[in-house]
């Protein structure tokens, strides 16, 4: 089974549940500074102006452009991982990222969405796709 | 189901709740009130009165009390006892307005009078208009600020500006910015937005940081009501020079 996170950008109605449901699913409440995997984006369309919440496909561009090889798939989810012990903090992943949804920790390493494959093993839904209420959000 | 909450926590200062502020505004002005007049224990029996349940039953279970509802709410009350009004009916013309006619100039037909032009302001210093209050998802009034999982979520203080505002005080998106009213000024980061009117300075109220409210005059209430005009007084914006303190 290889899962794919589906966003789409004309459903989203930026409303920040996903930042919310994420930084949950991943942090404690003492955890003030912790930041979401999500990403806030401004669109126009027809003259309309909305903020969207990207977040990460699972892509696999990134693993190609980590020179330390610290980006893996997870051969069971098809989930793109990061091994926090080998990444050298070079950015390389963050330029190629077509959604901008790469980021740092405080120690310079990076952090990028985990597809909350803890949830997905106990068979749970991603926090993200749960609580999108207008189904912006998929796991596919 | 019903349950009293109870204070959770000793009052600090001279804080009160809601019912017992109106309760002391009532009193101090002399006014009468079939359920406030009496107090707050008797204000509370006259809510709890449709139920049945007494306080004192209330009280003496905590973990609430099942009752069944004895007097229903009505419905279409106005069929028998007509309307709140002196007429009884639905006024197109207000007859208590009317009243107010010789000494406040109130008129008992709704009239439309352009704030922008009564309010005598002047509008070459303060060309923009103010709006506070705008709906975001993630912000509460000054609540949620203190979230900071949610106050993470965008950059405080944001004023957005249209697109054509920007371009007249040559202003782009993420520029510090200061915004000026004849009562205050804030600083805050500069955000251009497409949806809203050329002319109007959207700021998002309840960051202690930039608190937009401060901007608005006290006195700068509706006429009638008395209502504060969170969302129409006036401002001017520049970008901000030098060292920011936000």
């Amino acid at each position: 089974m290889s899962y794919r996170l589906k966003f789409d950008p004309d459903k989203c109605v930026g409303c920040y549940a996903c930042h919310i449901a994420c930084l949950d699913a991943h942090h404690d409440v003492e955890d003030v500074d912790a930041k979401s995997h999500r990403t806030v984006k401004k669109v126009v369309k027809n003259q309309f102006e909305k903020n969207i919440c990207p977040g990460c496909a699972h892509c696999g561009i990134c693993i190609k452009a980590c020179p330390v090889q610290s980006i893996y798939k997870d051969p069971k989810t098809g989930f793109v991982l990061t091994d926090k012990e080998k990444c050298i903090g070079c950015h390389a992943c963050e330029k190629v990222c077509p959604k901008d949804v790469i980021h740092f920790d405080k120690d310079g390493k990076m952090k990028k969405c985990d597809g909350c494959i803890e949830r997905i093993r106990e068979g749970r839904e991603p926090a993200c796709v749960r609580v999108c209420f207008p189904g912006a959000i998929t796991l596919e | 189901m019903f349950f009293l909450s109870e204070k959770a926590i000793e009052l600090v200062g001279e804080a009160k709740n809601d019912i017992e502020i109106m309760i002391g505004m009532l009193c101090a002005m002399q006014l009468h009130d079939e359920a406030l007049e009496y107090g707050y224990e008797k204000y509370m029996e006259y809510i709890l009165e449709p139920s049945g349940v007494t306080l004192e039953e209330l009280r003496a279970h905590p973990e609430g009390v099942k009752v069944r509802v004895i007097i229903p709410p009505a419905f279409k009350k106005y069929e028998k006892e007509g309307f709140h009004t002196p007429s009884g009916k639905v006024e197109f013309v207000s007859q208590i307005l009317e009243r107010y006619k010789d000494s406040h100039g109130y008129s008992g037909l709704p009239e439309y009078r352009d704030f922008r032009e009564v309010s005598g302001m002047d509008r070459e210093t303060y060309p923009l208009i103010l709006n506070t209050g705008s709906r975001k998802p993630q912000l509460f009034h000054a609540r949620t600020y203190r979230v900071p999982w949610l106050a993470g979520l965008e950059e405080a203080t944001l004023v957005e500006i249209h697109p054509e505002d920007a371009k007249k005080y040559g202003i782009a998106d993420g520029d510090m910015v200061r915004v000026s009213s004849p009562v205050g000024s804030i600083c805050g980061i500069a955000a251009v937005y497409l949806n809203s009117q050329p002319g109007i300075v959207h700021v998002y109220h309840g960051n202690a940081k930039g608190e937009a409210n401060d901007l608005i005059d006290r006195n700068y209430l509706d006429p009638i009501s008395g209502f504060p005009g969170y969302k129409s007084y006036f401002c001017k914006i520049e970008k901000e020079k030098g060292e920011v303190k936000a």
